[in-house]
């Protein structure tokens, strides 16, 4: 499986939290401590608000494939940092990392979404290069 | 939950070196505010007309930036201390279910607000949800109306100061996302000062009896930025975490 999951220290977590979603309450859908990095292929971007989305179809490690979907900020705060939906295209590989839901289900939070060649996408703290 | 507040409390000197500092001239983006004198309506007051930058505050106690001063550690009272230490939002987010944020949860709201301004009335635009909330300034008092998210606001100037005084609210908020409390007795009194074109001057006293036992403060720094404009913000349209049941809906008929 090449979701990894790992210990997540709490400090980081909570900035993390903090940064990126911080209009409402994180704790309540997330688990600040389960961090999931998944590599898969973008299927496709719903760009609404309060937030866009991301869905993924990641590889496992036993060959099958799995869908995933995971929460970015809100499409109007980055639109004003500069970003659009068209950033990436079905198709495209990504790298992202994230924080697990509570309810067991293939969704994260956001933290980071990148291009296999490091390139970061939609990233709040970041304008576009 | 508490063991996050810990977590935040270690984490107190880092926050600010990530996004929600902002620098008095705006995010860092290379924008820079106007310069000059703070404008003045032809009636003589300064003019707030305008969208406005201001820092997000996700916890009222604590210093973001130059954008926000916050109060420090809260008086409580041993209520109000009993409502902060169970405050559980994976059971019940009023926020994450899009009810209305309230008044001072708005304010704090990281998105830009608009205010509109005439000789009798300031409306202010949250881009956050979409909410507004219309402040008189024709030297009315408050009125007695039913107990609202946003309370009731009356404003009026104390030399070029604006001052919005608000009460009469329902409850049912919290101050900030983390979810520090309040009552239906809390009492809000804002100072809007445009020190120059481009900056206001926001300062906030709040009281509430039931939730602390003196009165305490904000300041902030709002930024004009004449690049931005509100954008709608619907907050029902997409809310997976709702739809999908992995947000909560609160009760909302235990007033506070």
């Amino acid at each position: 499986m090449k979701s990894r999951f790992l210990a997540l220290i709490p400090c980081l977590a909570f900035l993390a939290a903090g940064t990126l979603q911080a209009h409402h309450s994180l704790t309540a859908e997330y688990d600040q401590s389960k961090k999931v990095t998944l590599h898969g292929t973008l299927t496709s971007i719903d760009w609404r608000n309060p937030h866009a989305w991301i869905y993924l179809t990641v590889k496992e490690d036993n060959g099958t494939t799995s869908k995933w979907q995971c929460e970015l900020g809100s499409p109007n705060a980055m639109t004003r940092q500069g970003w659009t939906q068209d950033a990436a295209k079905a198709g495209d590989e990504l790298v992202v990392d994230g924080l697990l839901a509570k309810d067991g289900s293939k969704t994260c939070s956001t933290r980071n979404v990148k291009f296999k060649d490091g390139r970061v996408l939609w990233s709040q703290s970041q304008r576009p290069e | 939950m508490k063991k996050l507040v810990i977590g935040a409390a270690l984490c107190l000197a880092a926050i600010p070196i990530l996004t929600v500092a902002q620098p008095r001239g705006g995010r860092g983006d290379g924008y820079k505010a106007p310069e000059g004198p703070a404008p003045k309506n032809p009636w003589g007051k300064p003019d707030f007309n305008g969208v406005w930058q201001r820092p997000y505050v996700a916890d009222v106690t604590r210093n973001f930036g130059q954008a926000q001063q916050g109060s420090g550690e809260l008086p409580y009272t041993e209520w109000g201390k009993s409502q902060w230490d169970n405050y559980h939002p994976e059971e019940g987010d009023y926020t994450g279910s899009c009810l209305p944020f309230g008044y001072l949860r708005s304010v704090n709201s990281p998105d830009p607000m608009q205010i509109v301004q005439t000789d009798k009335v300031v409306a202010l635009l949250w881009e956050q949800n979409t909410w507004f909330k219309e402040v008189p300034i024709d030297g009315r008092a408050h009125g007695k109306k039913v107990p609202t998210w946003f309370g009731d606001s009356v404003g009026h100037w104390e030399g070029d100061t604006l001052v919005i005084d608000t009460n009469n609210f329902n409850g049912l908020t919290k101050l900030d996302t983390v979810g520090h409390p309040h009552s239906d007795q809390l009492h809000m009194v804002e100072r809007y000062t445009r020190t120059d074109a481009g900056h206001i001057s926001y300062d906030l006293t709040v009281e509430d009896p039931k939730t602390f036992t003196k009165p305490w403060k904000n300041t902030r720094v709002f930024t004009l930025r004449t690049d931005w404009e509100v954008l709608e913000y619907s907050c029902e349209e997409n809310n997976k975490g709702l739809i999908e049941g992995r947000i909560k809906v609160p009760k909302t008929d235990e007033k506070k």
